[in-house]
C-alpha cells in the first residue's frame, strides 16, 4: 500500500509535467509556423481522378486570425481570399461583389483542392481552440516526434480531434490527422519539407488528402518566404481585395 | 324475325336494366379515353421538354460526362466547338445546332445559399429549337457580351431579386479551378419544367464560356432534325453524327437519341403498358355488369329460349342472340362513353389539369398536363371496350343454348 501511495505521487507530477510539455510543445511549434507577419509565394498542386494541376499564389498573413491569398496562375489569376478574425471573403474580378463565406460554404473546397477555405485561412491558434495532451513519441520519415493530441474546446472548429506529429528537435509540424467528433478521420497532412527563415523553421512542402475524396491529394508548396516584414497599410481590408 | 330485331326488342324490354349496362360500359370507356388522353398529354409534353431544354433530338457531348456526373465534370467539355456544329450540319437529317454552356453553381445572399444552373445560350440558334421567346414573361433577353441573365421565374422569386437587381454566382471552371461573376437580371422567363424554373438563368454564351474559361469550347451541342421524328428514328441520326464526329478526329464526344437518354422517357413507355392493363382491368369490371344482365336475362326468360328452341332455333342461333344484345349494349355504351371522354379531354386539353404536388420536380414535365386525344384514345378504346363488353354477353349466352326445349319450357 506504501509502495502504490508512492508511485502514485510519482505519477502525479509526471501527468503534469507531460499536459504542460503538450502545450510547451504546440506553443514552440507555433513560434515557428505562425508568424507577426508573412509573405509567401507558392503552388498548390491538386491531383484528383482526372490528372493534376497547379495554381500558383502569394499570400500574406498576420499573426493568426488574417490572411490575404492572391492567385497568380493564368486560371485564377487576380482571385483572392481574406480571411479577418470571423470572416472570409472572395474577390473575382469578373464579379462585382465580394462573397462572404459563411457556414457551411467554409467547408467547400478551394479551387477544387483538399484543401477548405477554413484549412487554408483559419484560425491557427490551436490553444485558443483546443485542449492538447502528450500522447507519446514516434519517428516520421525519419524524424523523432512528439505526438500531440488535440481536442476542442469549442465547436468553432473544422476539426474538433486532431492529433499533430512534432519535430522533436526543430519543433515544426510533421504530421497531422484531423477527425470529426466522432472520430472519424477526415483529412491527412504530410510535411515533405521544411524551410528556416530568419531562424523559423515550418513546413513549406506538405501533402494534404482529403480521405473523404477518393483519388485525391493536394500539394502546397512554399517556394518563397518573407517573415516579420512590414505589410502594405489595409492588407486585410475588403478594400485591398480590389486592387 | 331478324335476330337483330329480336335483340333490340329484348334490350327494350327492360329498359332500366339495359341502361344500368350501357351506364357501367360508358363510365369504363369514358375513364380509359381520359386515362389514354392524360397520357398522351404527358407524354408529349415530356418529349417537348426534353427536346427543348435537355437533349435536343440528339444531343453531343464528352463521352465520359455520363460516368463522371456525380462529380460535376465540367471540363469534360466539347472543344473546337465551331468545327464541331459545322460537321454536324453536314450530317443527313440535322436541321440546326444549338450550342449551350452549363455551370451549376451556389448565389450567395445574405444569409443563404442558393444553388442555381446557369445556361449560356446562343439565343439565334436556341430559337431554332424550341420557342423560348413566348417564354419570356418580363424584360427582354440578355444581350452577347453583356453580363446580363434572364432568370426563372422560381428562381427569382427564391432570390427575391427583380428585373434590374444583381447577383453573383460562383462556379467551377473547366480548368477545375473556381470563378465568380455578377449579372444583371434584364428578364424573367417561365420555363415548363418546374426543377428549370426553380435553378436555371440563361446568359449570353460567350460570357459562360468567359466566366467558365472554354474559349470555343461548350458542354453540350444539341440538334434538331429536319422533321420532329418520332420515336426511334432520331437513333439512326445519332449514330451518323457520332461516325461523323469520330471520323474527324472528335473521338472523345458521343451522340445520342433524347429518348435513349431520358429516364423518365422510358418510364412513361413502360408506364403506358401498365395503363393497358389498368385498361383491360376496368373493362373487366365494366363487362361484369353485361355478364351479370345477360344471366339474368337467360334465367328470366329461359321459358323464351325453350319455345325458341321448339320452334327449331338452334344453339348457334341463340349463343348469336345474345351476343347480339350484348354487342348493341357495349356499342352503345363505348360510344357514349369514348363521346363523353373525348369531349372532356378536348376541353381539358384547352384549361390543362393542375397535377400540383403529384409531379415530381425531379421529372422533366411541367404541373399542368393538357390530355391529348389520339387514335389509341378513341377508336381503339370504342372498340375494345366493345369487344370485351360482347364477349362477355357470349358467356352466359353459352349456357342458354345448352339448355333443353323441354326442360326450358317446364321452368317457371
Amino acid at each position: 500500500m506504501k509502495a502504490l501511495s508512492i508511485i502514485l505521487l510519482a505519477l502525479i507530477p509526471a501527468t503534469t509535467l507531460m499536459a504542460q510539455s503538450a502545450e510547451e510543445i504546440i506553443t514552440r511549434m507555433e513560434r515557428n509556423q505562425v508568424h507577426d507577419t508573412s509573405r509567401m509565394e507558392g503552388r498548390l498542386i491538386i491531383n484528383d481522378r482526372f490528372g493534376s494541376r497547379t495554381s500558383s499564389f502569394i499570400s500574406y498573413a498576420r499573426g493568426a486570425d488574417d490572411a490575404l491569398i492572391e492567385f497568380t496562375s493564368a486560371g485564377e489569376r487576380g482571385q483572392k481570399v481574406l480571411r479577418t478574425r470571423d470572416e472570409v471573403y472572395l474577390f473575382y474580378p469578373d464579379a462585382a461583389e465580394l462573397i462572404r463565406l459563411q457556414g457551411a460554404a467554409l467547408r467547400d473546397s478551394m479551387l477544387g483542392s483538399d484543401v477548405s477555405y477554413e484549412d487554408m485561412t483559419g484560425n491557427r491558434a490551436l490553444l485558443d481552440n483546443y485542449r492538447v495532451s502528450l500522447d507519446g513519441e514516434e519517428t516520421i520519415n525519419d524524424h523523432p516526434t512528439f505526438r500531440v493530441k488535440l481536442e476542442a474546446r469549442g465547436r468553432n472548429v473544422a476539426y474538433p480531434r486532431q492529433t499533430i506529429w512534432v519535430d522533436r528537435e526543430l519543433f515544426v509540424m510533421r504530421r497531422a490527422e484531423q477527425f470529426s467528433a466522432n472520430g472519424r478521420l477526415l483529412k491527412e497532412v504530410e510535411v515533405k519539407e521544411t524551410m528556416e527563415v530568419s531562424g523559423l523553421t515550418f513546413p513549406s512542402r506538405m501533402v494534404i488528402r482529403d480521405v473523404l475524396k477518393r483519388n485525391s491529394s493536394t500539394e502546397f508548396v512554399i517556394d518563397k518566404a518573407e517573415v516579420n516584414i512590414s505589410l502594405p497599410r489595409n492588407v486585410f481590408s475588403l478594400e485591398s481585395l480590389r486592387w | 324475325m331478324k335476330l337483330s330485331t329480336i335483340a333490340f326488342r329484348n334490350i327494350s324490354r327492360n329498359r332500366r336494366r339495359s341502361l344500368l349496362s350501357i351506364t357501367a360500359i360508358a363510365v369504363a370507356s369514358l375513364s380509359i379515353t381520359g386515362l389514354f388522353s392524360l397520357v398522351e398529354g404527358m407524354r408529349i409534353e415530356l418529349a417537348t421538354n426534353i427536346q427543348s431544354y435537355s437533349t435536343g433530338e440528339v444531343r453531343i457531348r464528352h463521352a465520359d460526362v455520363d460516368r463522371f456526373e456525380i462529380l460535376n465534370p465540367v471540363h469534360l467539355t466539347v472543344q473546337d466547338a465551331s468545327a464541331v456544329m459545322t460537321i454536324l450540319e453536314g450530317v443527313e437529317g440535322v436541321a440546326a445546332t444549338v450550342p449551350r454552356v452549363e455551370f451549376p453553381g451556389a448565389i450567395f445572399l445574405d444569409d443563404d445559399t442558393v444553388r442555381a444552373v446557369g445556361v449560356g445560350i446562343d439565343l439565334e440558334r436556341e430559337r431554332a429549337l424550341h420557342d423560348i421567346d413566348a417564354r419570356l414573361v418580363a424584360g427582354r433577353f440578355a444581350e452577347a457580351g453583356q453580363n446580363e441573365a434572364v432568370v426563372g421565374t422560381r428562381l427569382a422569386r427564391e432570390l427575391d431579386l427583380g428585373i434590374g437587381e444583381r447577383f453573383t454566382i460562383l462556379t467551377t471552371t473547366a480548368l477545375r479551378g473556381s470563378n465568380a461573376m455578377t449579372f444583371e437580371i434584364v428578364g424573367l422567363i417561365d420555363l415548363p419544367v418546374p426543377a428549370l424554373a426553380a435553378t436555371w438563368f440563361l446568359v449570353p454564351i460567350d460570357r459562360a464560356q468567359h466566366l467558365m474559361r472554354m474559349p470555343d469550347q461548350v458542354s453540350t451541342v444539341l440538334t434538331r432534325l429536319e422533321s420532329r421524328t418520332p420515336v426511334g428514328s432520331a437513333g439512326a441520326v445519332a449514330a451518323a453524327a457520332e461516325a461523323a464526329l469520330h471520323a474527324t478526329g472528335h473521338e472523345t464526344l458521343s451522340a445520342r437519341a433524347w429518348n435513349d437518354i431520358s429516364e423518365t422517357y422510358s418510364l412513361i413507355e413502360t408506364f403506358s403498358i401498365i395503363y393497358d392493363i389498368i385498361a383491360l382491368f376496368f373493362f373487366v369490371l365494366g363487362s361484369s355488369v353485361v355478364i351479370n344482365t345477360t344471366m339474368m336475362v337467360v334465367y328470366e326468360r329461359t321459358r323464351e329460349i325453350g319455345t325458341l328452341s321448339a320452334m327449331g332455333m338452334g344453339g348457334g342461333q341463340l349463343i348469336k342472340l345474345f351476343f347480339l344484345e350484348g354487342l348493341y349494349l357495349s356499342v352503345a355504351g363505348a360510344a357514349v362513353g369514348v363521346a363523353l371522354g373525348v369531349v372532356l379531354s378536348l376541353v381539358l386539353g384547352v384549361t390543362g389539369i393542375n397535377m400540383g404536388d403529384a409531379i415530381s420536380i425531379e421529372m422533366e414535365i411541367g404541373t399542368v398536363i393538357h390530355p391529348v386525344v389520339n387514335l389509341r384514345s378513341t377508336v381503339v378504346v370504342f372498340f375494345y371496350s366493345v369487344a370485351v363488353a360482347s364477349i362477355a354477353a357470349v358467356l352466359p349466352a353459352r349456357k342458354a343454348a345448352r339448355i333443353s326445349p323441354v326442360e326450358a319450357l317446364r321452368a317457371v
